[in-house]
């Protein structure tokens, strides 16, 4: 954890969660198999990602984030697509760096979308697979197209698929060689809910078989099915690490900001204020902003306060919803 | 090794460049039969050996190595499918072996058919074998050099290395080499003509050809630069950060 967000929310939840080591050595009594030591990467006067320290183990952690966090670049320093500026990464008690044999123990599903559009699905993945020099290239392409379910379709070029059957590709020619460890960069992007669904699962199984699955996400509902280890990642720097639970129960707690719109704001907001949960109210030209530490209940007050001041109501807009403000809160 | 070395040969034979590159090696095959047609068989020998000298080497030889060279690699950093061949447990050599190998494959393969179509046609069938060898020869020790040098281009610059090699082509080796003994010495161009000009029969020899390095000597360079250029592009890719 970094050393300034000790008194963030996740940070405490993280403490108090006994299964996980924010000084990060072991984990939930694991071996360590990432260890990442005081990583800073930069581009000239771009700090992309600063001081990160962290060890994973066996099971799914999610590596969470607002676009532009540093998810991408921690990823490629795990992968030794990039190299620390300063720090230390090391993957199964090794340097990844210049370290081509020790791919056979890793699988990467890269975020970006290039891919060989005259390769077939199956061509793709068999290719993965003759450079890992698996002995049966078939029979594991077979396998690890039938895990994302593009078994039935595999023949179709690569050029002619849709976003989702590209994504599953990407994560088939990652998985093709067992690997103890995958990493995978935002890789639901572009899959339907029902795919979405049974990538999950398959990411949980694999992580309940003793595997580590790293798994970069901006998307909060994804890691909640997928594990309930989380690191928080936000302007290049780890926010905090911990349980996922813990966190949620935080972000459901956490007061919102709503916009009433009507055509007498003032009158309205004297009803509003008496609400409970109500903390604030900020009186605009044509609606109120409303800080409600009970936002379902405040919701459904609101027609019966513009009523009973006599008031037209236009509308009422979540203004925290996104998830921008989300990590805004937690960090905060 | 030949996975790599079959996808780069699938992805050059695709690329519309290809088109191109057939296209401008089409023309000394056309010269040659225009030639033939108004010139008849007296001197066709001559006629293509001076092509090759003059046109083949300089110019269309550098290019068809430039436009395959530069994308068997250049291609896949600007893609950014070089992630894929990278993450596995195959040294950077290999890589590096497999995509030099397929685009001196192709270009070697195109270069070669234009000059001997040029040669066949030019001469009418009265050339000798010894020229024709020679011809053929310094084809592909120029093909391999190049290629291993314009790999090395695309790697270094992959979104400009085009342009890159297509300045150096033709000002470097077509002009500037040119006009001074001092500054042919670091062309590749003149130990392709060294290696042409020792293999070729004494009849034949033209005073296009002014080279005065040995045979050996020349194949020796040009190997230094196939070599070079390979360790090169390794350790460059070896550096190499994928943002």
């Amino acid at each position: 954890m970094s050393a300034d967000m000790t008194g963030t929310p996740i940070a405490q939840a993280a403490m108090a969660n006994p299964h996980t080591n924010p000084s990060g050595r072991a984990y939930r009594g694991q071996p360590t198999t990432i260890e990442v030591q005081n990583v800073s990467k930069w581009y000239g006067d771009k700090v992309a990602v600063s001081d990160l320290s962290f060890a994973l183990g066996p099971g799914v952690t999610a590596l969470l984030g607002p676009n532009g966090a540093g998810k991408s670049t921690t990823i490629k320093l795990l992968t030794g697509l990039l190299r620390p500026s300063r720090g230390q990464v090391q993957v199964l008690g090794q340097s990844v760096v210049n370290n081509p044999k020790l791919y056979r123990r890793i699988g990467l599903v890269p975020e970006q979308e290039g891919l060989y559009p005259f390769l077939s699905i199956r061509q793709f993945v068999e290719l993965a697979a003759r450079l890992h020099h698996l002995s049966n290239v078939r029979e594991a392409a077979n396998a690890a197209l039938r895990i994302v379910e593009l078994f039935e379709v595999a023949d179709r070029p690569l050029g002619q698929c849709s976003k989702g059957m590209r994504q599953r590709a990407k994560i088939a020619q990652g998985l093709v060689h067992d690997p103890e460890i995958l990493i995978l960069d935002e890789p639901l992007s572009g899959a339907d809910p029902r795919q979405r669904l049974a990538m999950m699962e398959v990411f949980t199984r694999l992580g309940e078989t003793g595997k580590t699955i790293l798994i970069s996400s901006h998307i909060l509902y994804e890691v909640e099915r997928m594990g309930s280890n989380v690191l928080v990642m936000v302007n290049g720097k780890l926010a905090a690490e911990g349980d996922f639970h813990a966190i949620r129960a935080l972000m459901d707690d956490r007061p919102r900001r709503v916009r009433v719109t009507c055509s007498d704001p003032r009158t309205v907001s004297a009803f509003l204020v008496s609400l409970p949960g109500t903390r604030s109210i900020h009186v605009e030209k044509d609606s109120a902003i409303v800080e409600t530490a009970a936002p379902l209940e405040f919701h459904l007050a609101v027609p019966q306060a513009a009523q009973s001041a006599g008031a037209h109501l236009y509308g009422i807009e979540g203004l925290d919803e996104d998830l921008e403000s989300v990590f805004r809160y937690l960090v905060n | 090794m030949q996975p790599i070395f079959t996808l780069t040969l699938r992805a050059l034979a695709r690329n519309r460049r290809s088109l191109a590159v057939i296209a401008l090696l089409c023309v000394p095959v056309l010269l040659a039969l225009i030639y033939v047609a108004s010139e008849g068989k007296s001197g066709g020998e001559s006629f293509v050996i001076q092509l090759f000298v003059q046109l083949v080497l300089p110019i269309l030889l550098p290019l068809t190595a430039l436009i395959f060279a530069t994308s068997a690699l250049g291609g896949e950093v600007e893609d950014r499918t070089l992630v894929y061949l990278i993450l596995r447990p195959v040294s950077r050599l290999t890589v590096i072996a497999a995509k030099l190998l397929a685009s001196a494959v192709i270009t070697t393969i195109l270069v070669e058919i234009s000059l001997a179509a040029t040669y066949l046609i030019g001469t009418q069938g009265d050339g000798t074998a010894q020229n024709f060898g020679a011809i053929l020869l310094a084809g592909l020790v120029g093909c391999l050099a190049y290629s291993s040098l314009f790999l090395l281009v695309g790697l270094w610059l992959p979104r400009r290395g085009l342009l890159v090699g297509f300045l150096y082509v033709l000002l470097w080796e077509g002009i500037l080499s040119q006009l001074s003994t001092g500054l042919a010495a670091f062309s590749v161009r003149r130990y392709i003509e060294g290696a042409l000009n020792a293999n070729l029969s004494a009849s034949a020899l033209t005073s296009s050809i002014s080279v005065d390095i040995s045979g050996s000597a020349s194949l020796i360079v040009l190997a230094l630069v196939l070599v070079g250029g390979i360790l090169i592009s390794t350790w460059k890719l070896q550096q190499m950060e994928l943002p």
